[in-house]
C-alpha cells in the first residue's frame, strides 16, 4: 500500500517536472515575465521621470510596489493554472498521458503543484526584488512585508484553485483563460460589492452619512486579498484572511479534482 | 483463461443518453494474436478501445487487461500495455527523446533502461535522425511514428491501436504499416488489438479479425476462417509473358478452382476452400510448369464477408 502511494507521488513529481518544462518553454512564461518587468520598471522609473523619484520611507516604497501584487497573482493564475487541465484535452496530449498506468490523482497533483510552485516562486521573487529596491533607495525594509508575503502566497493558493476549477470545466484553453481572468478581476469583486451593499441597511445614505458601517464580506476571496496591501498600513487579521484564501483554494481544487476525475475524452 | 486472453471484454455497454455506442459486447483477444477490429464509422470500435485504455468509463459490463479490471484498477491494468489512440498529439516543446524519457519515467523505467530502449525504438520507428528535434516541427506521419514508438516503451505484452493510419497521407500510412509489420514479425510475446476501417490494412497486418456494428460483435475468428464464411477467395496469379488459354485452362482444372479468367496480364482465380486447400493450390500451381512470379490473395474475400455481415446487421 505504502509502495503504491510512493509510486503515485513519484509519478506526480514526473508530471510536475514536465508541466514546469512546458511553462518555461512556452510563450505564456515570456508574456508573464514581460508584464512583471514592465510593472517593476514603470513603478521604479516613472517617479524619477516625473518628479523627485521614489519615497525614502521603506513603508511607502513597499506599499507602492505591493499594491500591484494582486494583479500579478491574478495574471499568473490566468496564464498558468487556467490552462493546465484543459490543454491536455484540447491539444489531445491526454491520449498519450491518460492511457498510461498512472492515476488521475497523480496527474492532477503534478499539474496543480507545478502551477502553484511557479506562482509562489514569482511572488517570492517579486517581494525579494521589492525588498532590494527598498534597501537600496530607503536603506531598510518594512517589518510588515513578511506578513504581506504570507498573505500573497495564500492568495496564490486561492486564485490558482479557482483557475484550475475553471480549467477542469472548460473545453478550450482560450475560453478558460478569458473566463478565469474575468471571474477573478471582475465577477468576484462585483459579487462582493453586491453582497456588501445588500447587507448594509443604511448603504443608501453613504453620500450623506459618513458614519455608515459597511457589511464585512470577509469570506469573499477578493475581500480577503485586500489584506495583502492592507497589512502594511492597517490592522489586519492575518490568520483569518489567510484561512479564507486557503479555504477558497482547497474547496475549488477539490471540486476541480472531482470534475477532472469524471471528465471523459 | 486470463493468460490465454490478455484482453477480455464481457457484456460491455456504453450509452450516451439514448444512443448505445457499445451494446453488450463480448470479445476475448487471443494471446500473441494480431487482431483487427473492423466496423463502419460509429460501430463502436473507438468507444471500445477508449474504455480499454481508461479514457472513458463503461455504462456496464467489464473490460480486463492481463486479468485486471480496467474500471477497478486502471493503473495496474495498463501496466505492460502500449497504446496509440486515434492520432494523439504530443507536447510540442519536447523532442522524441524527451517524450520517451517522460513516458519512461511515468511507467517507472530506470534512466539507463530509458536511454537504451529509446535508441532501439527510435531505430525501429525510423526516427533516429529526428531524435533531438522538437515535435512541433514534425509532420503528422512522423508524429504517428513517435506515437507508435512511445507505445513500445517498457516492452509491452499488449498493444492497443485505434486507427493508427487514420488521417495520414499514403506515404505516412505505408511507413506506419511497415513498422507494424516488422513488429508482428519480430516480436514474440505480443498481443495487438487494432481498430481500422481499412479492410486491406487488416488483411495485410492481422491474423484475426473481429467485426462489429451498432456496438455488437458480428464475428471474431482467424481471418482465413472469416473469409471462409463467404466461401470464395480471389487469388491473382502473375505469370511471365501474356497468360494464354492453355495456362488459364490448366489453372481452371485445379481442385477447388471455381473459375480462372484473364485480368490484364494477371489471371484472376475464384477459389473456394479453406487456407489448407489454398496452400495445396499454391503447391499445385508451382508444379504446373507455368512460370509464376507472384501469387497473391485479394482482400475481396474479407470485403465480401464484411459487407454481407454489415448488411445483415442493419
Amino acid at each position: 500500500m505504502k509502495e503504491g502511494v510512493a509510486d503515485d507521488l513519484r509519478q506526480s513529481y514526473v508530471v510536475m517536472k514536465n508541466e514546469m518544462t512546458k511553462f518555461f518553454r512556452g510563450k505564456r512564461m515570456l508574456l508573464f515575465l514581460g508584464l512583471v518587468v514592465t510593472v517593476l520598471l514603470l513603478i521604479t522609473v516613472l517617479p524619477y521621470a516625473l518628479g523627485d523619484g521614489l519615497s525614502k520611507d521603506p513603508k511607502e516604497i513597499i506599499q507602492t510596489y505591493i499594491s500591484f501584487v494582486y494583479l500579478l497573482v491574478l495574471l499568473a493564475a490566468t496564464l498558468f493554472a487556467s490552462v493546465t487541465i484543459v490543454s491536455e484535452y484540447e491539444e489531445r496530449t491526454a491520449l498519450i498521458l491518460f492511457t498510461r498506468p498512472i492515476k488521475k490523482s497523480s496527474i492532477f497533483l503534478g499539474k496543480f503543484s507545478a502551477s502553484l510552485i511557479i506562482g509562489i516562486a514569482f511572488v517570492g521573487l517579486y517581494y525579494l526584488l521589492v525588498a532590494l529596491i527598498s534597501l537600496i533607495v530607503a536603506g531598510g525594509v518594512d517589518s510588515e512585508m513578511a506578513k504581506s508575503l504570507l498573505l500573497a502566497v495564500m492568495y496564490v493558493i486561492g486564485t490558482f484553485g479557482v483557475a484550475i476549477l475553471i480549467s477542469s470545466i472548460m473545453k478550450k484553453a482560450s475560453t478558460s483563460t478569458i473566463i478565469t481572468f474575468v471571474i477573478l478581476l471582475m465577477i468576484l469583486p462585483i459579487i462582493s460589492a453586491v453582497i456588501i451593499v445588500s447587507l448594509t441597511p443604511e448603504s443608501i445614505d453613504v453620500f450623506t452619512n459618513p458614519d455608515v458601517v459597511f457589511y464585512d464580506a470577509w469570506w469573499m476571496l477578493d475581500q480577503a486579498s485586500n489584506a495583502i496591501y492592507g497589512v502594511l498600513s492597517t490592522t489586519v487579521n492575518v490568520a483569518r484572511e489567510s484561512l479564507v484564501m486557503v479555504a477558497w483554494g482547497l474547496a475549488s481544487t477539490a471540486v476541480a479534482f472531482i470534475l477532472f476525475k469524471r471528465k471523459e475524452f | 483463461m486470463t493468460g490465454e486472453y490478455p484482453i477480455e471484454i464481457a457484456g460491455l455497454r456504453k450509452e450516451y443518453g439514448q444512443f448505445v455506442a457499445v451494446d453488450n459486447l463480448d470479445l476475448s483477444i487471443k494471446k500473441n494474436s494480431f487482431t483487427g477490429l473492423l466496423g463502419p464509422n460509429g460501430a463502436g470500435k473507438s468507444t471500445t478501445l477508449k474504455i480499454l485504455t481508461n479514457l472513458i468509463n463503461a455504462t456496464s459490463g467489464s473490460a480486463h487487461l492481463n486479468g485486471v479490471d480496467i474500471a477497478k484498477d486502471p493503473k495496474k491494468a495498463l501496466m505492460g500495455v502500449g497504446t496509440v489512440v486515434e492520432t494523439p498529439e504530443f507536447y510540442l516543446y519536447l523532442t522524441p527523446r524527451e517524450t520517451f524519457r517522460y513516458i519512461g519515467e511515468i511507467v517507472g523505467m530506470s534512466t539507463e533502461a530509458i536511454a537504451s530502449e529509446t535508441d532501439e525504438i527510435l531505430e525501429k520507428v525510423k526516427m533516429t535522425e529526428w531524435a533531438d528535434k522538437k515535435l512541433g516541427t514534425f509532420s503528422k506521419g512522423m508524429r504517428q511514428r513517435v506515437a507508435l514508438g512511445q507505445a513500445l516503451l517498457n516492452d509491452p505484452s499488449v498493444i492497443i491501436l485505434d486507427e493508427p493510419t487514420s488521417g495520414l497521407d499514403p506515404r505516412g500510412m505505408a511507413e506506419v504499416r511497415e513498422i507494424l509489420k516488422n513488429l508482428r514479425n519480430e516480436t514474440k510475446d505480443l498481443t495487438v488489438l487494432m481498430s481500422s476501417h481499412m479492410l486491406h490494412e487488416v488483411s495485410d497486418l492481422c491474423d484475426r479479425v473481429a467485426i462489429v456494428n451498432h456496438g455488437k460483435l458480428l464475428i471474431h475468428d482467424d481471418i482465413g476462417k472469416v473469409i471462409d464464411k463467404s466461401g470464395v477467395r480471389t487469388i491473382f496469379v502473375k505469370v511471365l509473358g501474356e497468360p494464354n488459354g492453355d495456362v488459364i485452362g490448366k489453372i481452371s482444372g485445379l481442385p477447388n478452382v471455381m473459375s480462372a479468367e484473364r485480368y490484364g496480364n494477371d489471371i484472376e482465380v475464384r477459389f473456394k476452400g479453406e487456407i489448407a486447400e489454398q496452400a495445396e493450390f499454391f503447391k499445385a500451381v508451382d508444379v504446373l510448369g507455368i512460370k509464376v512470379y507472384s501469387l497473391s490473395e485479394s482482400d475481396d474475400g474479407l470485403e465480401s464477408t464484411y459487407l454481407d455481415l454489415i448488411k445483415e446487421s442493419r
